[in-house]
């Protein structure tokens, strides 16, 4: 787009995306005036597809593909039309490092040279094998309730111990990403978390800590049958006030949200109320046909969690949908009414389409731009519908793509609080308190949730229905977990856990040992500056490291020094490992170092 | 698009220290052109402040329809708040029982209230209904810009490259909290900084500034830089903000987060950024259940909601008041929606469309616009659409920023509204009109000793609020006894008697008009001085100030206030310094007495051709290029030659010829300026120290220029019209041509069209000029079109100036290769 051109343009160029603005990758859609469909025509056509062709969604309007960078002053970008195609290329360390970091929080060095080592499919392989199911929350502080060092998640419920119980959980859920294998398990509930969002506002942990379990379970499992375990969720009803929705008096939050940000997603308002893939209308259908659950009174239904249903509260008339659903009809089927509902939302072509640009964006890139939507979306789409939603078969062709590895996608995505905090802890090999000590244990794991809550993503507390921003709010997407507040925020975060060594509070502590670090490399390997400092570089910031910043690297550990003389005072040190001066000369460059590595604006990035 | 030299905002940080309150030495240089060029000089001092009621606020809790108690209890019988316990504004509308301090702020007339406000296409998203509203535009799939972001970066292209600069130094917008608001999302990048704690913004180390690739990941390294370049731009102006100001009012509630937002807003704006609009949030409004409490409707999570906003703007208020900056701060609510008019078996209310919006502020119109839903009939459902909300937003920028309805026309390009929205008086028609002219401070005089003894530095300051504590003004001044006399002109806004304030540690006095009117020439501190005047609008009137430090701590601080204002430091709008001057830049010279201009005989280019007068012809031998040599003398190129204003011979006598010749730079080529009032100057030749003048007082075509003794009279007085960058006001674009003329491609590489279609068939003159205000382009064109050659032009933005008679249309052309 021409830079100053803009306020010449109408709306619809304003609000055409960037695919076809900036002209390489356009199509019929960039000539097609949305505003014209305003009311009463409907979507116009689509970008010819070849892909699947039966599906009246491949119409896909062209407003939900990616809009354009929120940055234009940047230089366009490549993209690439590689799809999901399998990947055929070399497999090493680049390629083992991009899909860890993609699927993980922060992989390890170890972790990375071992898949480096394996091959691809076996990785995915591994990646997709769901991790086990860990025991729940402990009572971790004396007011938790309970015995001491137990779960809590079978006491009974009681007021008087939420606070801590809610602390409990989400301390309990950042241990799970600090501690997590190689699996996709934990970077999938945390999708499904910001999916199928609830929060621990509503204040009764048993209800938030069965709904995490929930995900957990399904992580890798079926997307509709997620939607069915969520819809009846306590959790859920309380969150979005589907326990207050009777027919007396209907609350429409639920069946709005479950259409619009869980299962259809939205589609531009072609009229009045019509949101393309549903209506104001079907919302209010929607809500009726979900009338009558209400929640385990206090504490949870020891039947998985899931709400109660009374019918006295459940609206048995007839619902009328629109011509988005084909002008079904559902009629009274009290407590199985809601699967009918599902079966009908998950008939339709949009749920798979919408699902798969959420993966997309939370794993690939925020820009989904004519090509990937063609090349990579669709084909994703097909695969979930034809695998009856099981999300697995869908990872696996993506995280086994040429698309995946192409170079424009690796290293590209903003890290995520969590992504930042739990993975410079993992990545720098932090040592928290044994799981003997549970208090200490938390109070660590806490701190790096806290991190993570200061710059804006606290895990069990999503801020909005919709779930954090980054991963909905065009146009800068993760580009606004950066800011003027959270990168200082950032950098503090870093800056006193590798100058201290760790963090400590009253009796305890989280620890790092950079020296120890260094020592578990290869003995050849920690004596070479060269080969040392590349490696941390390819670790913490690129599988290439800019040959430029090497100098800037070594001359962080070493000052002016000549390379042979980090190798002196290494084998100084190991020769004298008691000796506390030679220890602390080694370890105050180590440090240097890796504030430098983790300063550069690239650490910022996976 | 191609790559931008970006991060030069990096290294501009790196290499310029901002120091508020001061100007680096080069920056008046570029500041008037810039300031014409995007209307910065524009009501500077301005600030709106927009909260955003994040889930959608009960309106009809809210701002109660006192008349429509039978449809409301039917609809809501157990969410309604009962007759009773509405507080009553007028006998129509009432605020929840809440809302005390949003009463009597109402009552003190600082509250508007508009009905019914929503868009034209409501949907029932909080998500797409939030992008509506941020975006201001008819549909908004992807949200790409919001409509306060797009105001911005109209008035302050190209940001963030070269931003800050002097003569905007600060963030164009903040957001408070962690993530930029979409409201402030401009078409290239958001034009907010997000802040948390002004206080205690870091700065981090700005990264190398090496190409990136051309991929995802370049992108988003040159973004994190952009980030890092910001925040360590701005973070000094920030923290110095936030050592000149503190809150002042105990009003504000404790436990606030909306209350906490104002506090630094208030800060902010009283410690002298110029930082023009803020976006706070306030979130939970989204009340589908428990929006009351069951046994009372009166209270519950909506009441605590609406208490907090209430007790925070009541704070806020008085803030404002007791920081003397009331009258330059107004803010609105703003909410995706409204809700549902019927309530739902939880105690809640589903989704709605519109609501009512409240405006607050000293220079609010404290009105109610609109009228109330009626429940039992149109607005059964849902409460209907009165006001786009673009009605607000535009009437605000045009009456508040001063957008022109053109500018407005095009910030809002609807397809439903092609001709702009309705105006609606939501600010005070009384309110003042913005500060005329472009002040640039007072020449301020720094000497060693306490009276005055040795001269170590001259320039201007924009304003007089200096705290040095032990420290020197400047390097090349002594830390203690030192003195500081400031003078130049002051410009009032309105009529009447001022109070002049000056707070210094130590001695001080102050004349305004020739008179002194505080003498205080003794060494205190901790003690308020003032004196009083009586001026007149818009009139220039001497002022000068004295000052010196005898040792220790050192402040000085001028203020004013009058009746029609309230107090505040003189701002930089309103002071002239001593000597006024021209920029540099392309201008006619036009008589006072004959009202024709001086022009090079029958368009010559050679040597020696005299000078007359004569009508306008538009020809560029009546344009002359004025370039600055310093202390006011001029260097007068004619446009059409390339030679320069001289006095024949380099004679002294009177009535001498003056001619064009090949520049020598000796001194009957330099002429000094000197402004006699009334938007005149005389030139006075340096070698004979005598003027430039009409020939016998002639009036007619042909009359020779010559130069004469100066006797004050109207043949030898000009007054100098400024051809480019063109005088601009606050539009970019004239009327009467409009959007007929345009540039492609823009940016431009090697070259650039510009065409002016519909005004064919007539001689144009066009002009392109740098931000520095020097021509690089100047040609009389007869057709539709030219082509021009920007291939040496370095990269950057130029004004295009098209002139056709008396219409003049400017464009902003970017060079980028």
């Amino acid at each position: 787009m021409k830079r100053r051109d803009f306020l010449r343009k109408h709306t619809a160029v304003l609000s055409t995306p960037s695919a076809a603005i900036t002209g390489s990758l356009a199509s019929p859609q960039s000539t097609d005036d949305p505003t014209k469909r305003k009311g009463k025509t409907s979507p116009s056509k689509p970008t010819s597809s070849s892909y699947p062709p039966t599906d009246k969604e491949t119409s896909l309007p062209s407003q939900e593909l990616a809009p354009a960078f929120a940055n234009q002053i940047m230089p366009a970008i490549a993209r690439t039309a590689a799809g999901l195609e399998p990947y055929t290329g070399s497999w090493g360390y680049a390629q083992a490092a991009h899909l860890l970091r993609r699927c993980m929080f922060g992989p390890t060095r170890t972790e990375i040279e071992t898949a480096a080592a394996s091959s691809m499919n076996a990785v995915v392989a591994q990646l997709l094998t769901p991790a086990p199911t860990p025991i729940g929350p402990l009572n971790a502080h004396p007011n938790s309730g309970g015995e001491f060092g137990k779960p809590w998640t079978n006491e009974p419920f009681n007021w008087d111990y939420n606070g801590y119980r809610n602390y409990s959980l989400v301390t309990w859920w950042t241990g799970l990403l600090l501690n997590q294998g190689v699996s996709l398990t934990e970077k999938m509930t945390l999708f499904w978390h910001n999916h199928f969002v609830t929060s621990t506002t509503i204040y009764s942990p048993h209800m938030s800590y069965n709904y995490q379990r929930k995900l957990r379970k399904h992580a890798l499992g079926n997307f509709k049958t997620l939607a069915e375990v969520m819809t009846i969720d306590e959790a859920m009803l309380v969150y979005l006030n589907g326990f207050q929705n009777e027919v007396k008096g209907p609350n429409e939050n639920y069946a709005r949200e479950l259409l619009e940000l869980f299962t259809l997603g939205k589609g531009p308002l072609i009229g009045p109320g019509n949101y393309t893939h549903y209506t104001e209308d079907d919302v209010k259908a929607a809500a009726k046909v979900l009338t009558g659950w209400y929640t385990w009174y206090q504490g949870v239904n020891p039947d998985d969690g899931k709400g109660i249903f009374h019918p006295e509260r459940h609206d048995t008339s007839t619902k009328q949908f629109s011509a988005a659903f084909q002008n079904r009809k559902i009629t009274n089927t009290g407590n199985r009414e809601y699967l009918d509902l599902l079966n009908m939302i998950f008939a339709q072509a949009s749920p798979a389409t919408f699902l798969c640009r959420k993966l997309y964006r939370w794993f690939v890139y925020y820009v989904i731009d004519e090509a990937a939507e063609q090349n990579v979306i669709q084909p994703m789409a097909k695969l979930l519908r034809d695998n009856n939603y099981e999300v697995a078969p869908v990872l696996k062709a993506l995280f086994s793509s040429a698309h995946f590895y192409d170079i424009v996608n690796v290293g590209c995505l903003i890290k995520s609080p969590l992504e930042h905090n739990v993975g410079l802890f993992r990545q720098l090999e932090a040592v928290f308190p044994p799981a003997s000590q549970p208090s200490n244990r938390y109070w660590m794991w806490e701190l790096v949730n806290w991190h993570s809550k200061s710059t804006y993503q606290e895990i069990g507390f999503p801020p909005v229905v919709a779930g954090w921003p980054a991963y909905y709010q065009a146009p800068q997407f993760n580009e606004l977990w950066a800011s003027s507040v959270t990168m200082p925020l950032r950098k503090e975060a870093r800056r006193s856990l590798i100058q201290d060594q760790g963090y400590y509070w009253q009796n305890t502590s989280v620890n790092i040992n950079l020296i120890a670090l260094i020592q578990r490399l290869p003995a050849e390997v920690a004596r070479d500056v060269n080969q040392l400092v590349t490696t941390f570089a390819r670790l913490l910031i690129s599988d290439e490291p800019n040959p430029a910043r090497i100098p800037v690297y070594k001359e962080a550990l070493l000052g002016n020094l000549p390379d042979f003389e980090w190798k002196l005072q290494w084998n100084d040190f190991l020769a004298n490992p008691t000796d506390n001066n030679k220890r602390e000369a080694v370890l105050g460059k180590l440090k240097n170092l890796f504030h430098t590595l983790t300063d550069e604006v690239e650490f910022q990035l996976l | 698009m191609k790559r931008r030299h970006f991060i030069k905002t990096a290294t501009t940080a790196a290499t310029v220290p901002l120091v508020i309150g001061h100007m680096p030495a080069h920056a008046h240089t570029i500041s008037a052109e810039l300031a014409a060029v995007t209307a910065a000089d524009q009501p500077t001092n301005r600030v709106l402040v927009l909260i955003f009621l994040e889930g959608g606020n009960d309106g009809l809790n809210t701002i109660i329809p006192r008349d429509q108690y039978t449809g409301l209890m039917a609809a809501r019988p157990k969410v309604a708040i009962p007759e009773s316990k509405v507080l009553a504004l007028t006998d129509k509308v009432g605020v929840h029982p809440s809302m005390p301090g949003l009463k009597n702020l109402y009552q003190e007339g600082k509250i508007g209230i508009v009905q019914g406000v929503h868009s034209a296409n409501p949907n029932g998203s909080h998500f797409e209904a939030s992008n509506v509203m941020f975006s201001g535009l008819d549909s908004v799939l992807p949200f790409q810009t919001g409509w306060a972001g797009r105001y911005l970066d109209n008035i302050f292209p190209g940001y963030p490259q070269d931003y800050p600069n002097p003569q905007m130094p600060d963030p164009l917008a903040i957001t408070l909290g962690g993530l930029s608001s979409g409201i402030l999302q401009g078409p290239f990048v958001n034009t907010s900084l997000a802040v948390r704690d002004p206080a205690a913004l870091g700065q981090l180390v700005n990264g190398p500034s090496d190409p990136v690739p051309n991929t995802p990941r370049g992108h988003e390294v040159k973004y994190l830089r952009q980030v890092i370049a910001s925040l360590n731009a701005y973070s000094t102006s920030l923290k110095n903000a936030t050592t000149k100001a503190k809150n002042l009012s105990t009003k504000y509630p404790a436990n606030n987060y909306l209350a906490e937002q104002f506090k630094i807003v208030a800060q902010l704006v009283a410690g002298g950024l110029q930082t023009r609009i803020y976006v706070c949030n306030y979130g939970g409004f989204d009340t589908h259940g428990g929006q009351v409490d069951a046994s009372d409707s009166t209270k519950g999570h909506h009441a605590n909601l609406l208490q907090g906003l209430s007790e925070a703007l009541a704070g806020f208020q008085d803030d404002l008041k007791l920081l003397g900056i009331q009258d330059r701060v107004v803010g609105m609510t703003v909410s995706e929606f409204g809700r549902r008019v019927y309530a739902g078996a939880g105690l809640g209310t589903d989704h709605g469309e519109a609501g009512p919006m409240i405006l607050f502020g000293t220079n609010i119109n404290p009105t109610i616009h609109g009228h109330n839903p009626d429940i039992s009939g149109t607005d059964k459902e849902y409460v209907r659409l009165q006001y786009d909300f673009r009605t607000i937003y535009t009437s605000i920028l045009q009456d508040w920023f001063n957008v022109a309805p053109d500018t407005l026309k095009q910030l809002f390009p609807s397809q439903d509204t092609p001709n702009g929205f309705p105006y609606l008086p939501v600010i005070k028609t009384s309110t003042p009109p913005p500060i005329p002219g472009i002040g640039n401070g007072l020449t301020s005089q720094y000497y060693n000793g306490m009276n005055f003894d040795t001269l170590r530095l001259t320039r201007i300051d924009p304003t007089v609020d200096f705290n040095w504590g032990a420290n020197a003004p400047d390097a090349s001044v002594q830390g203690n006894q030192f003195s500081v006399r400031w003078s130049g002109q002051v410009k009032p806004r309105y009529s009447g008697e001022y109070t002049f304030y000056v707070n210094s540690d130590n001695g001080r006095r102050l004349w305004i008009n020739g008179q002194l009117i505080i003498d205080g020439w003794v060494n205190d501190w901790n003690k308020e001085y003032s004196g009083k005047s009586t001026l007149t609008a818009n009139q220039l009137i001497d002022i000068k100030l004295e000052y010196f430090d005898d040792i220790g701590a050192a402040s000085v601080k001028l203020e004013w206030q009058s009746a029609s204002q309230s107090r505040e430091v003189i701002p930089k709008a309103c002071l002239f310094s001593q000597v006024s001057t021209l920029a540099n830049g392309t201008y006619r010279l036009m008589s006072k007495s004959s009202r024709k201009y001086i022009d090079v005989y029958g368009q010559s280019k050679a040597a020696e051709a005299i000078l007359h007068q004569w009508a306008l012809t538009g020809n560029l031998n009546q344009q002359w290029q004025i370039e600055n040599l310093g202390s006011n003398y001029l260097k007068l190129t004619a446009a059409h030659s390339g030679r320069v204003m001289d006095v024949a011979g380099l004679s002294m006598v009177e009535g001498a010829t003056i001619y064009q010749w090949d520049w020598k730079n000796s001194q009957n080529q330099r002429f000094k300026l000197t402004d006699v009032g009334g938007g005149y100057y005389s030139l006075t030749a340096q070698h004979s120290g005598k003027c430039v003048q009409v020939a016998a007082k002639a009036i007619t075509n042909a009359a020779r220029i010559v130069q004469g003794t100066y006797l004050g009279e109207a043949h030898q007085q000009w007054q100098f019209e400024r051809l480019s960058p063109a005088r601009m006001d606050h539009t970019e674009e004239s009327i009467t041509l409009g959007n007929q003329v345009q540039l492609y491609p823009n940016p431009a590489d090697q070259a650039v069209t510009i065409s002016w279609e519909g005004i064919a068939q007539q001689t144009v003159y066009l002009s392109v000029a740098n931000l520095a205000g020097v021509v690089v382009y100047e040609q009389a064109v007869y057709g539709s079109q030219q082509v021009v050659d920007t291939a040496q032009l370095k990269e950057g933005i130029y004004v295009v100036t098209v002139r056709n008679g008396s219409s003049v249309v400017t464009k902003k052309l970017l060079v980028n290769r």
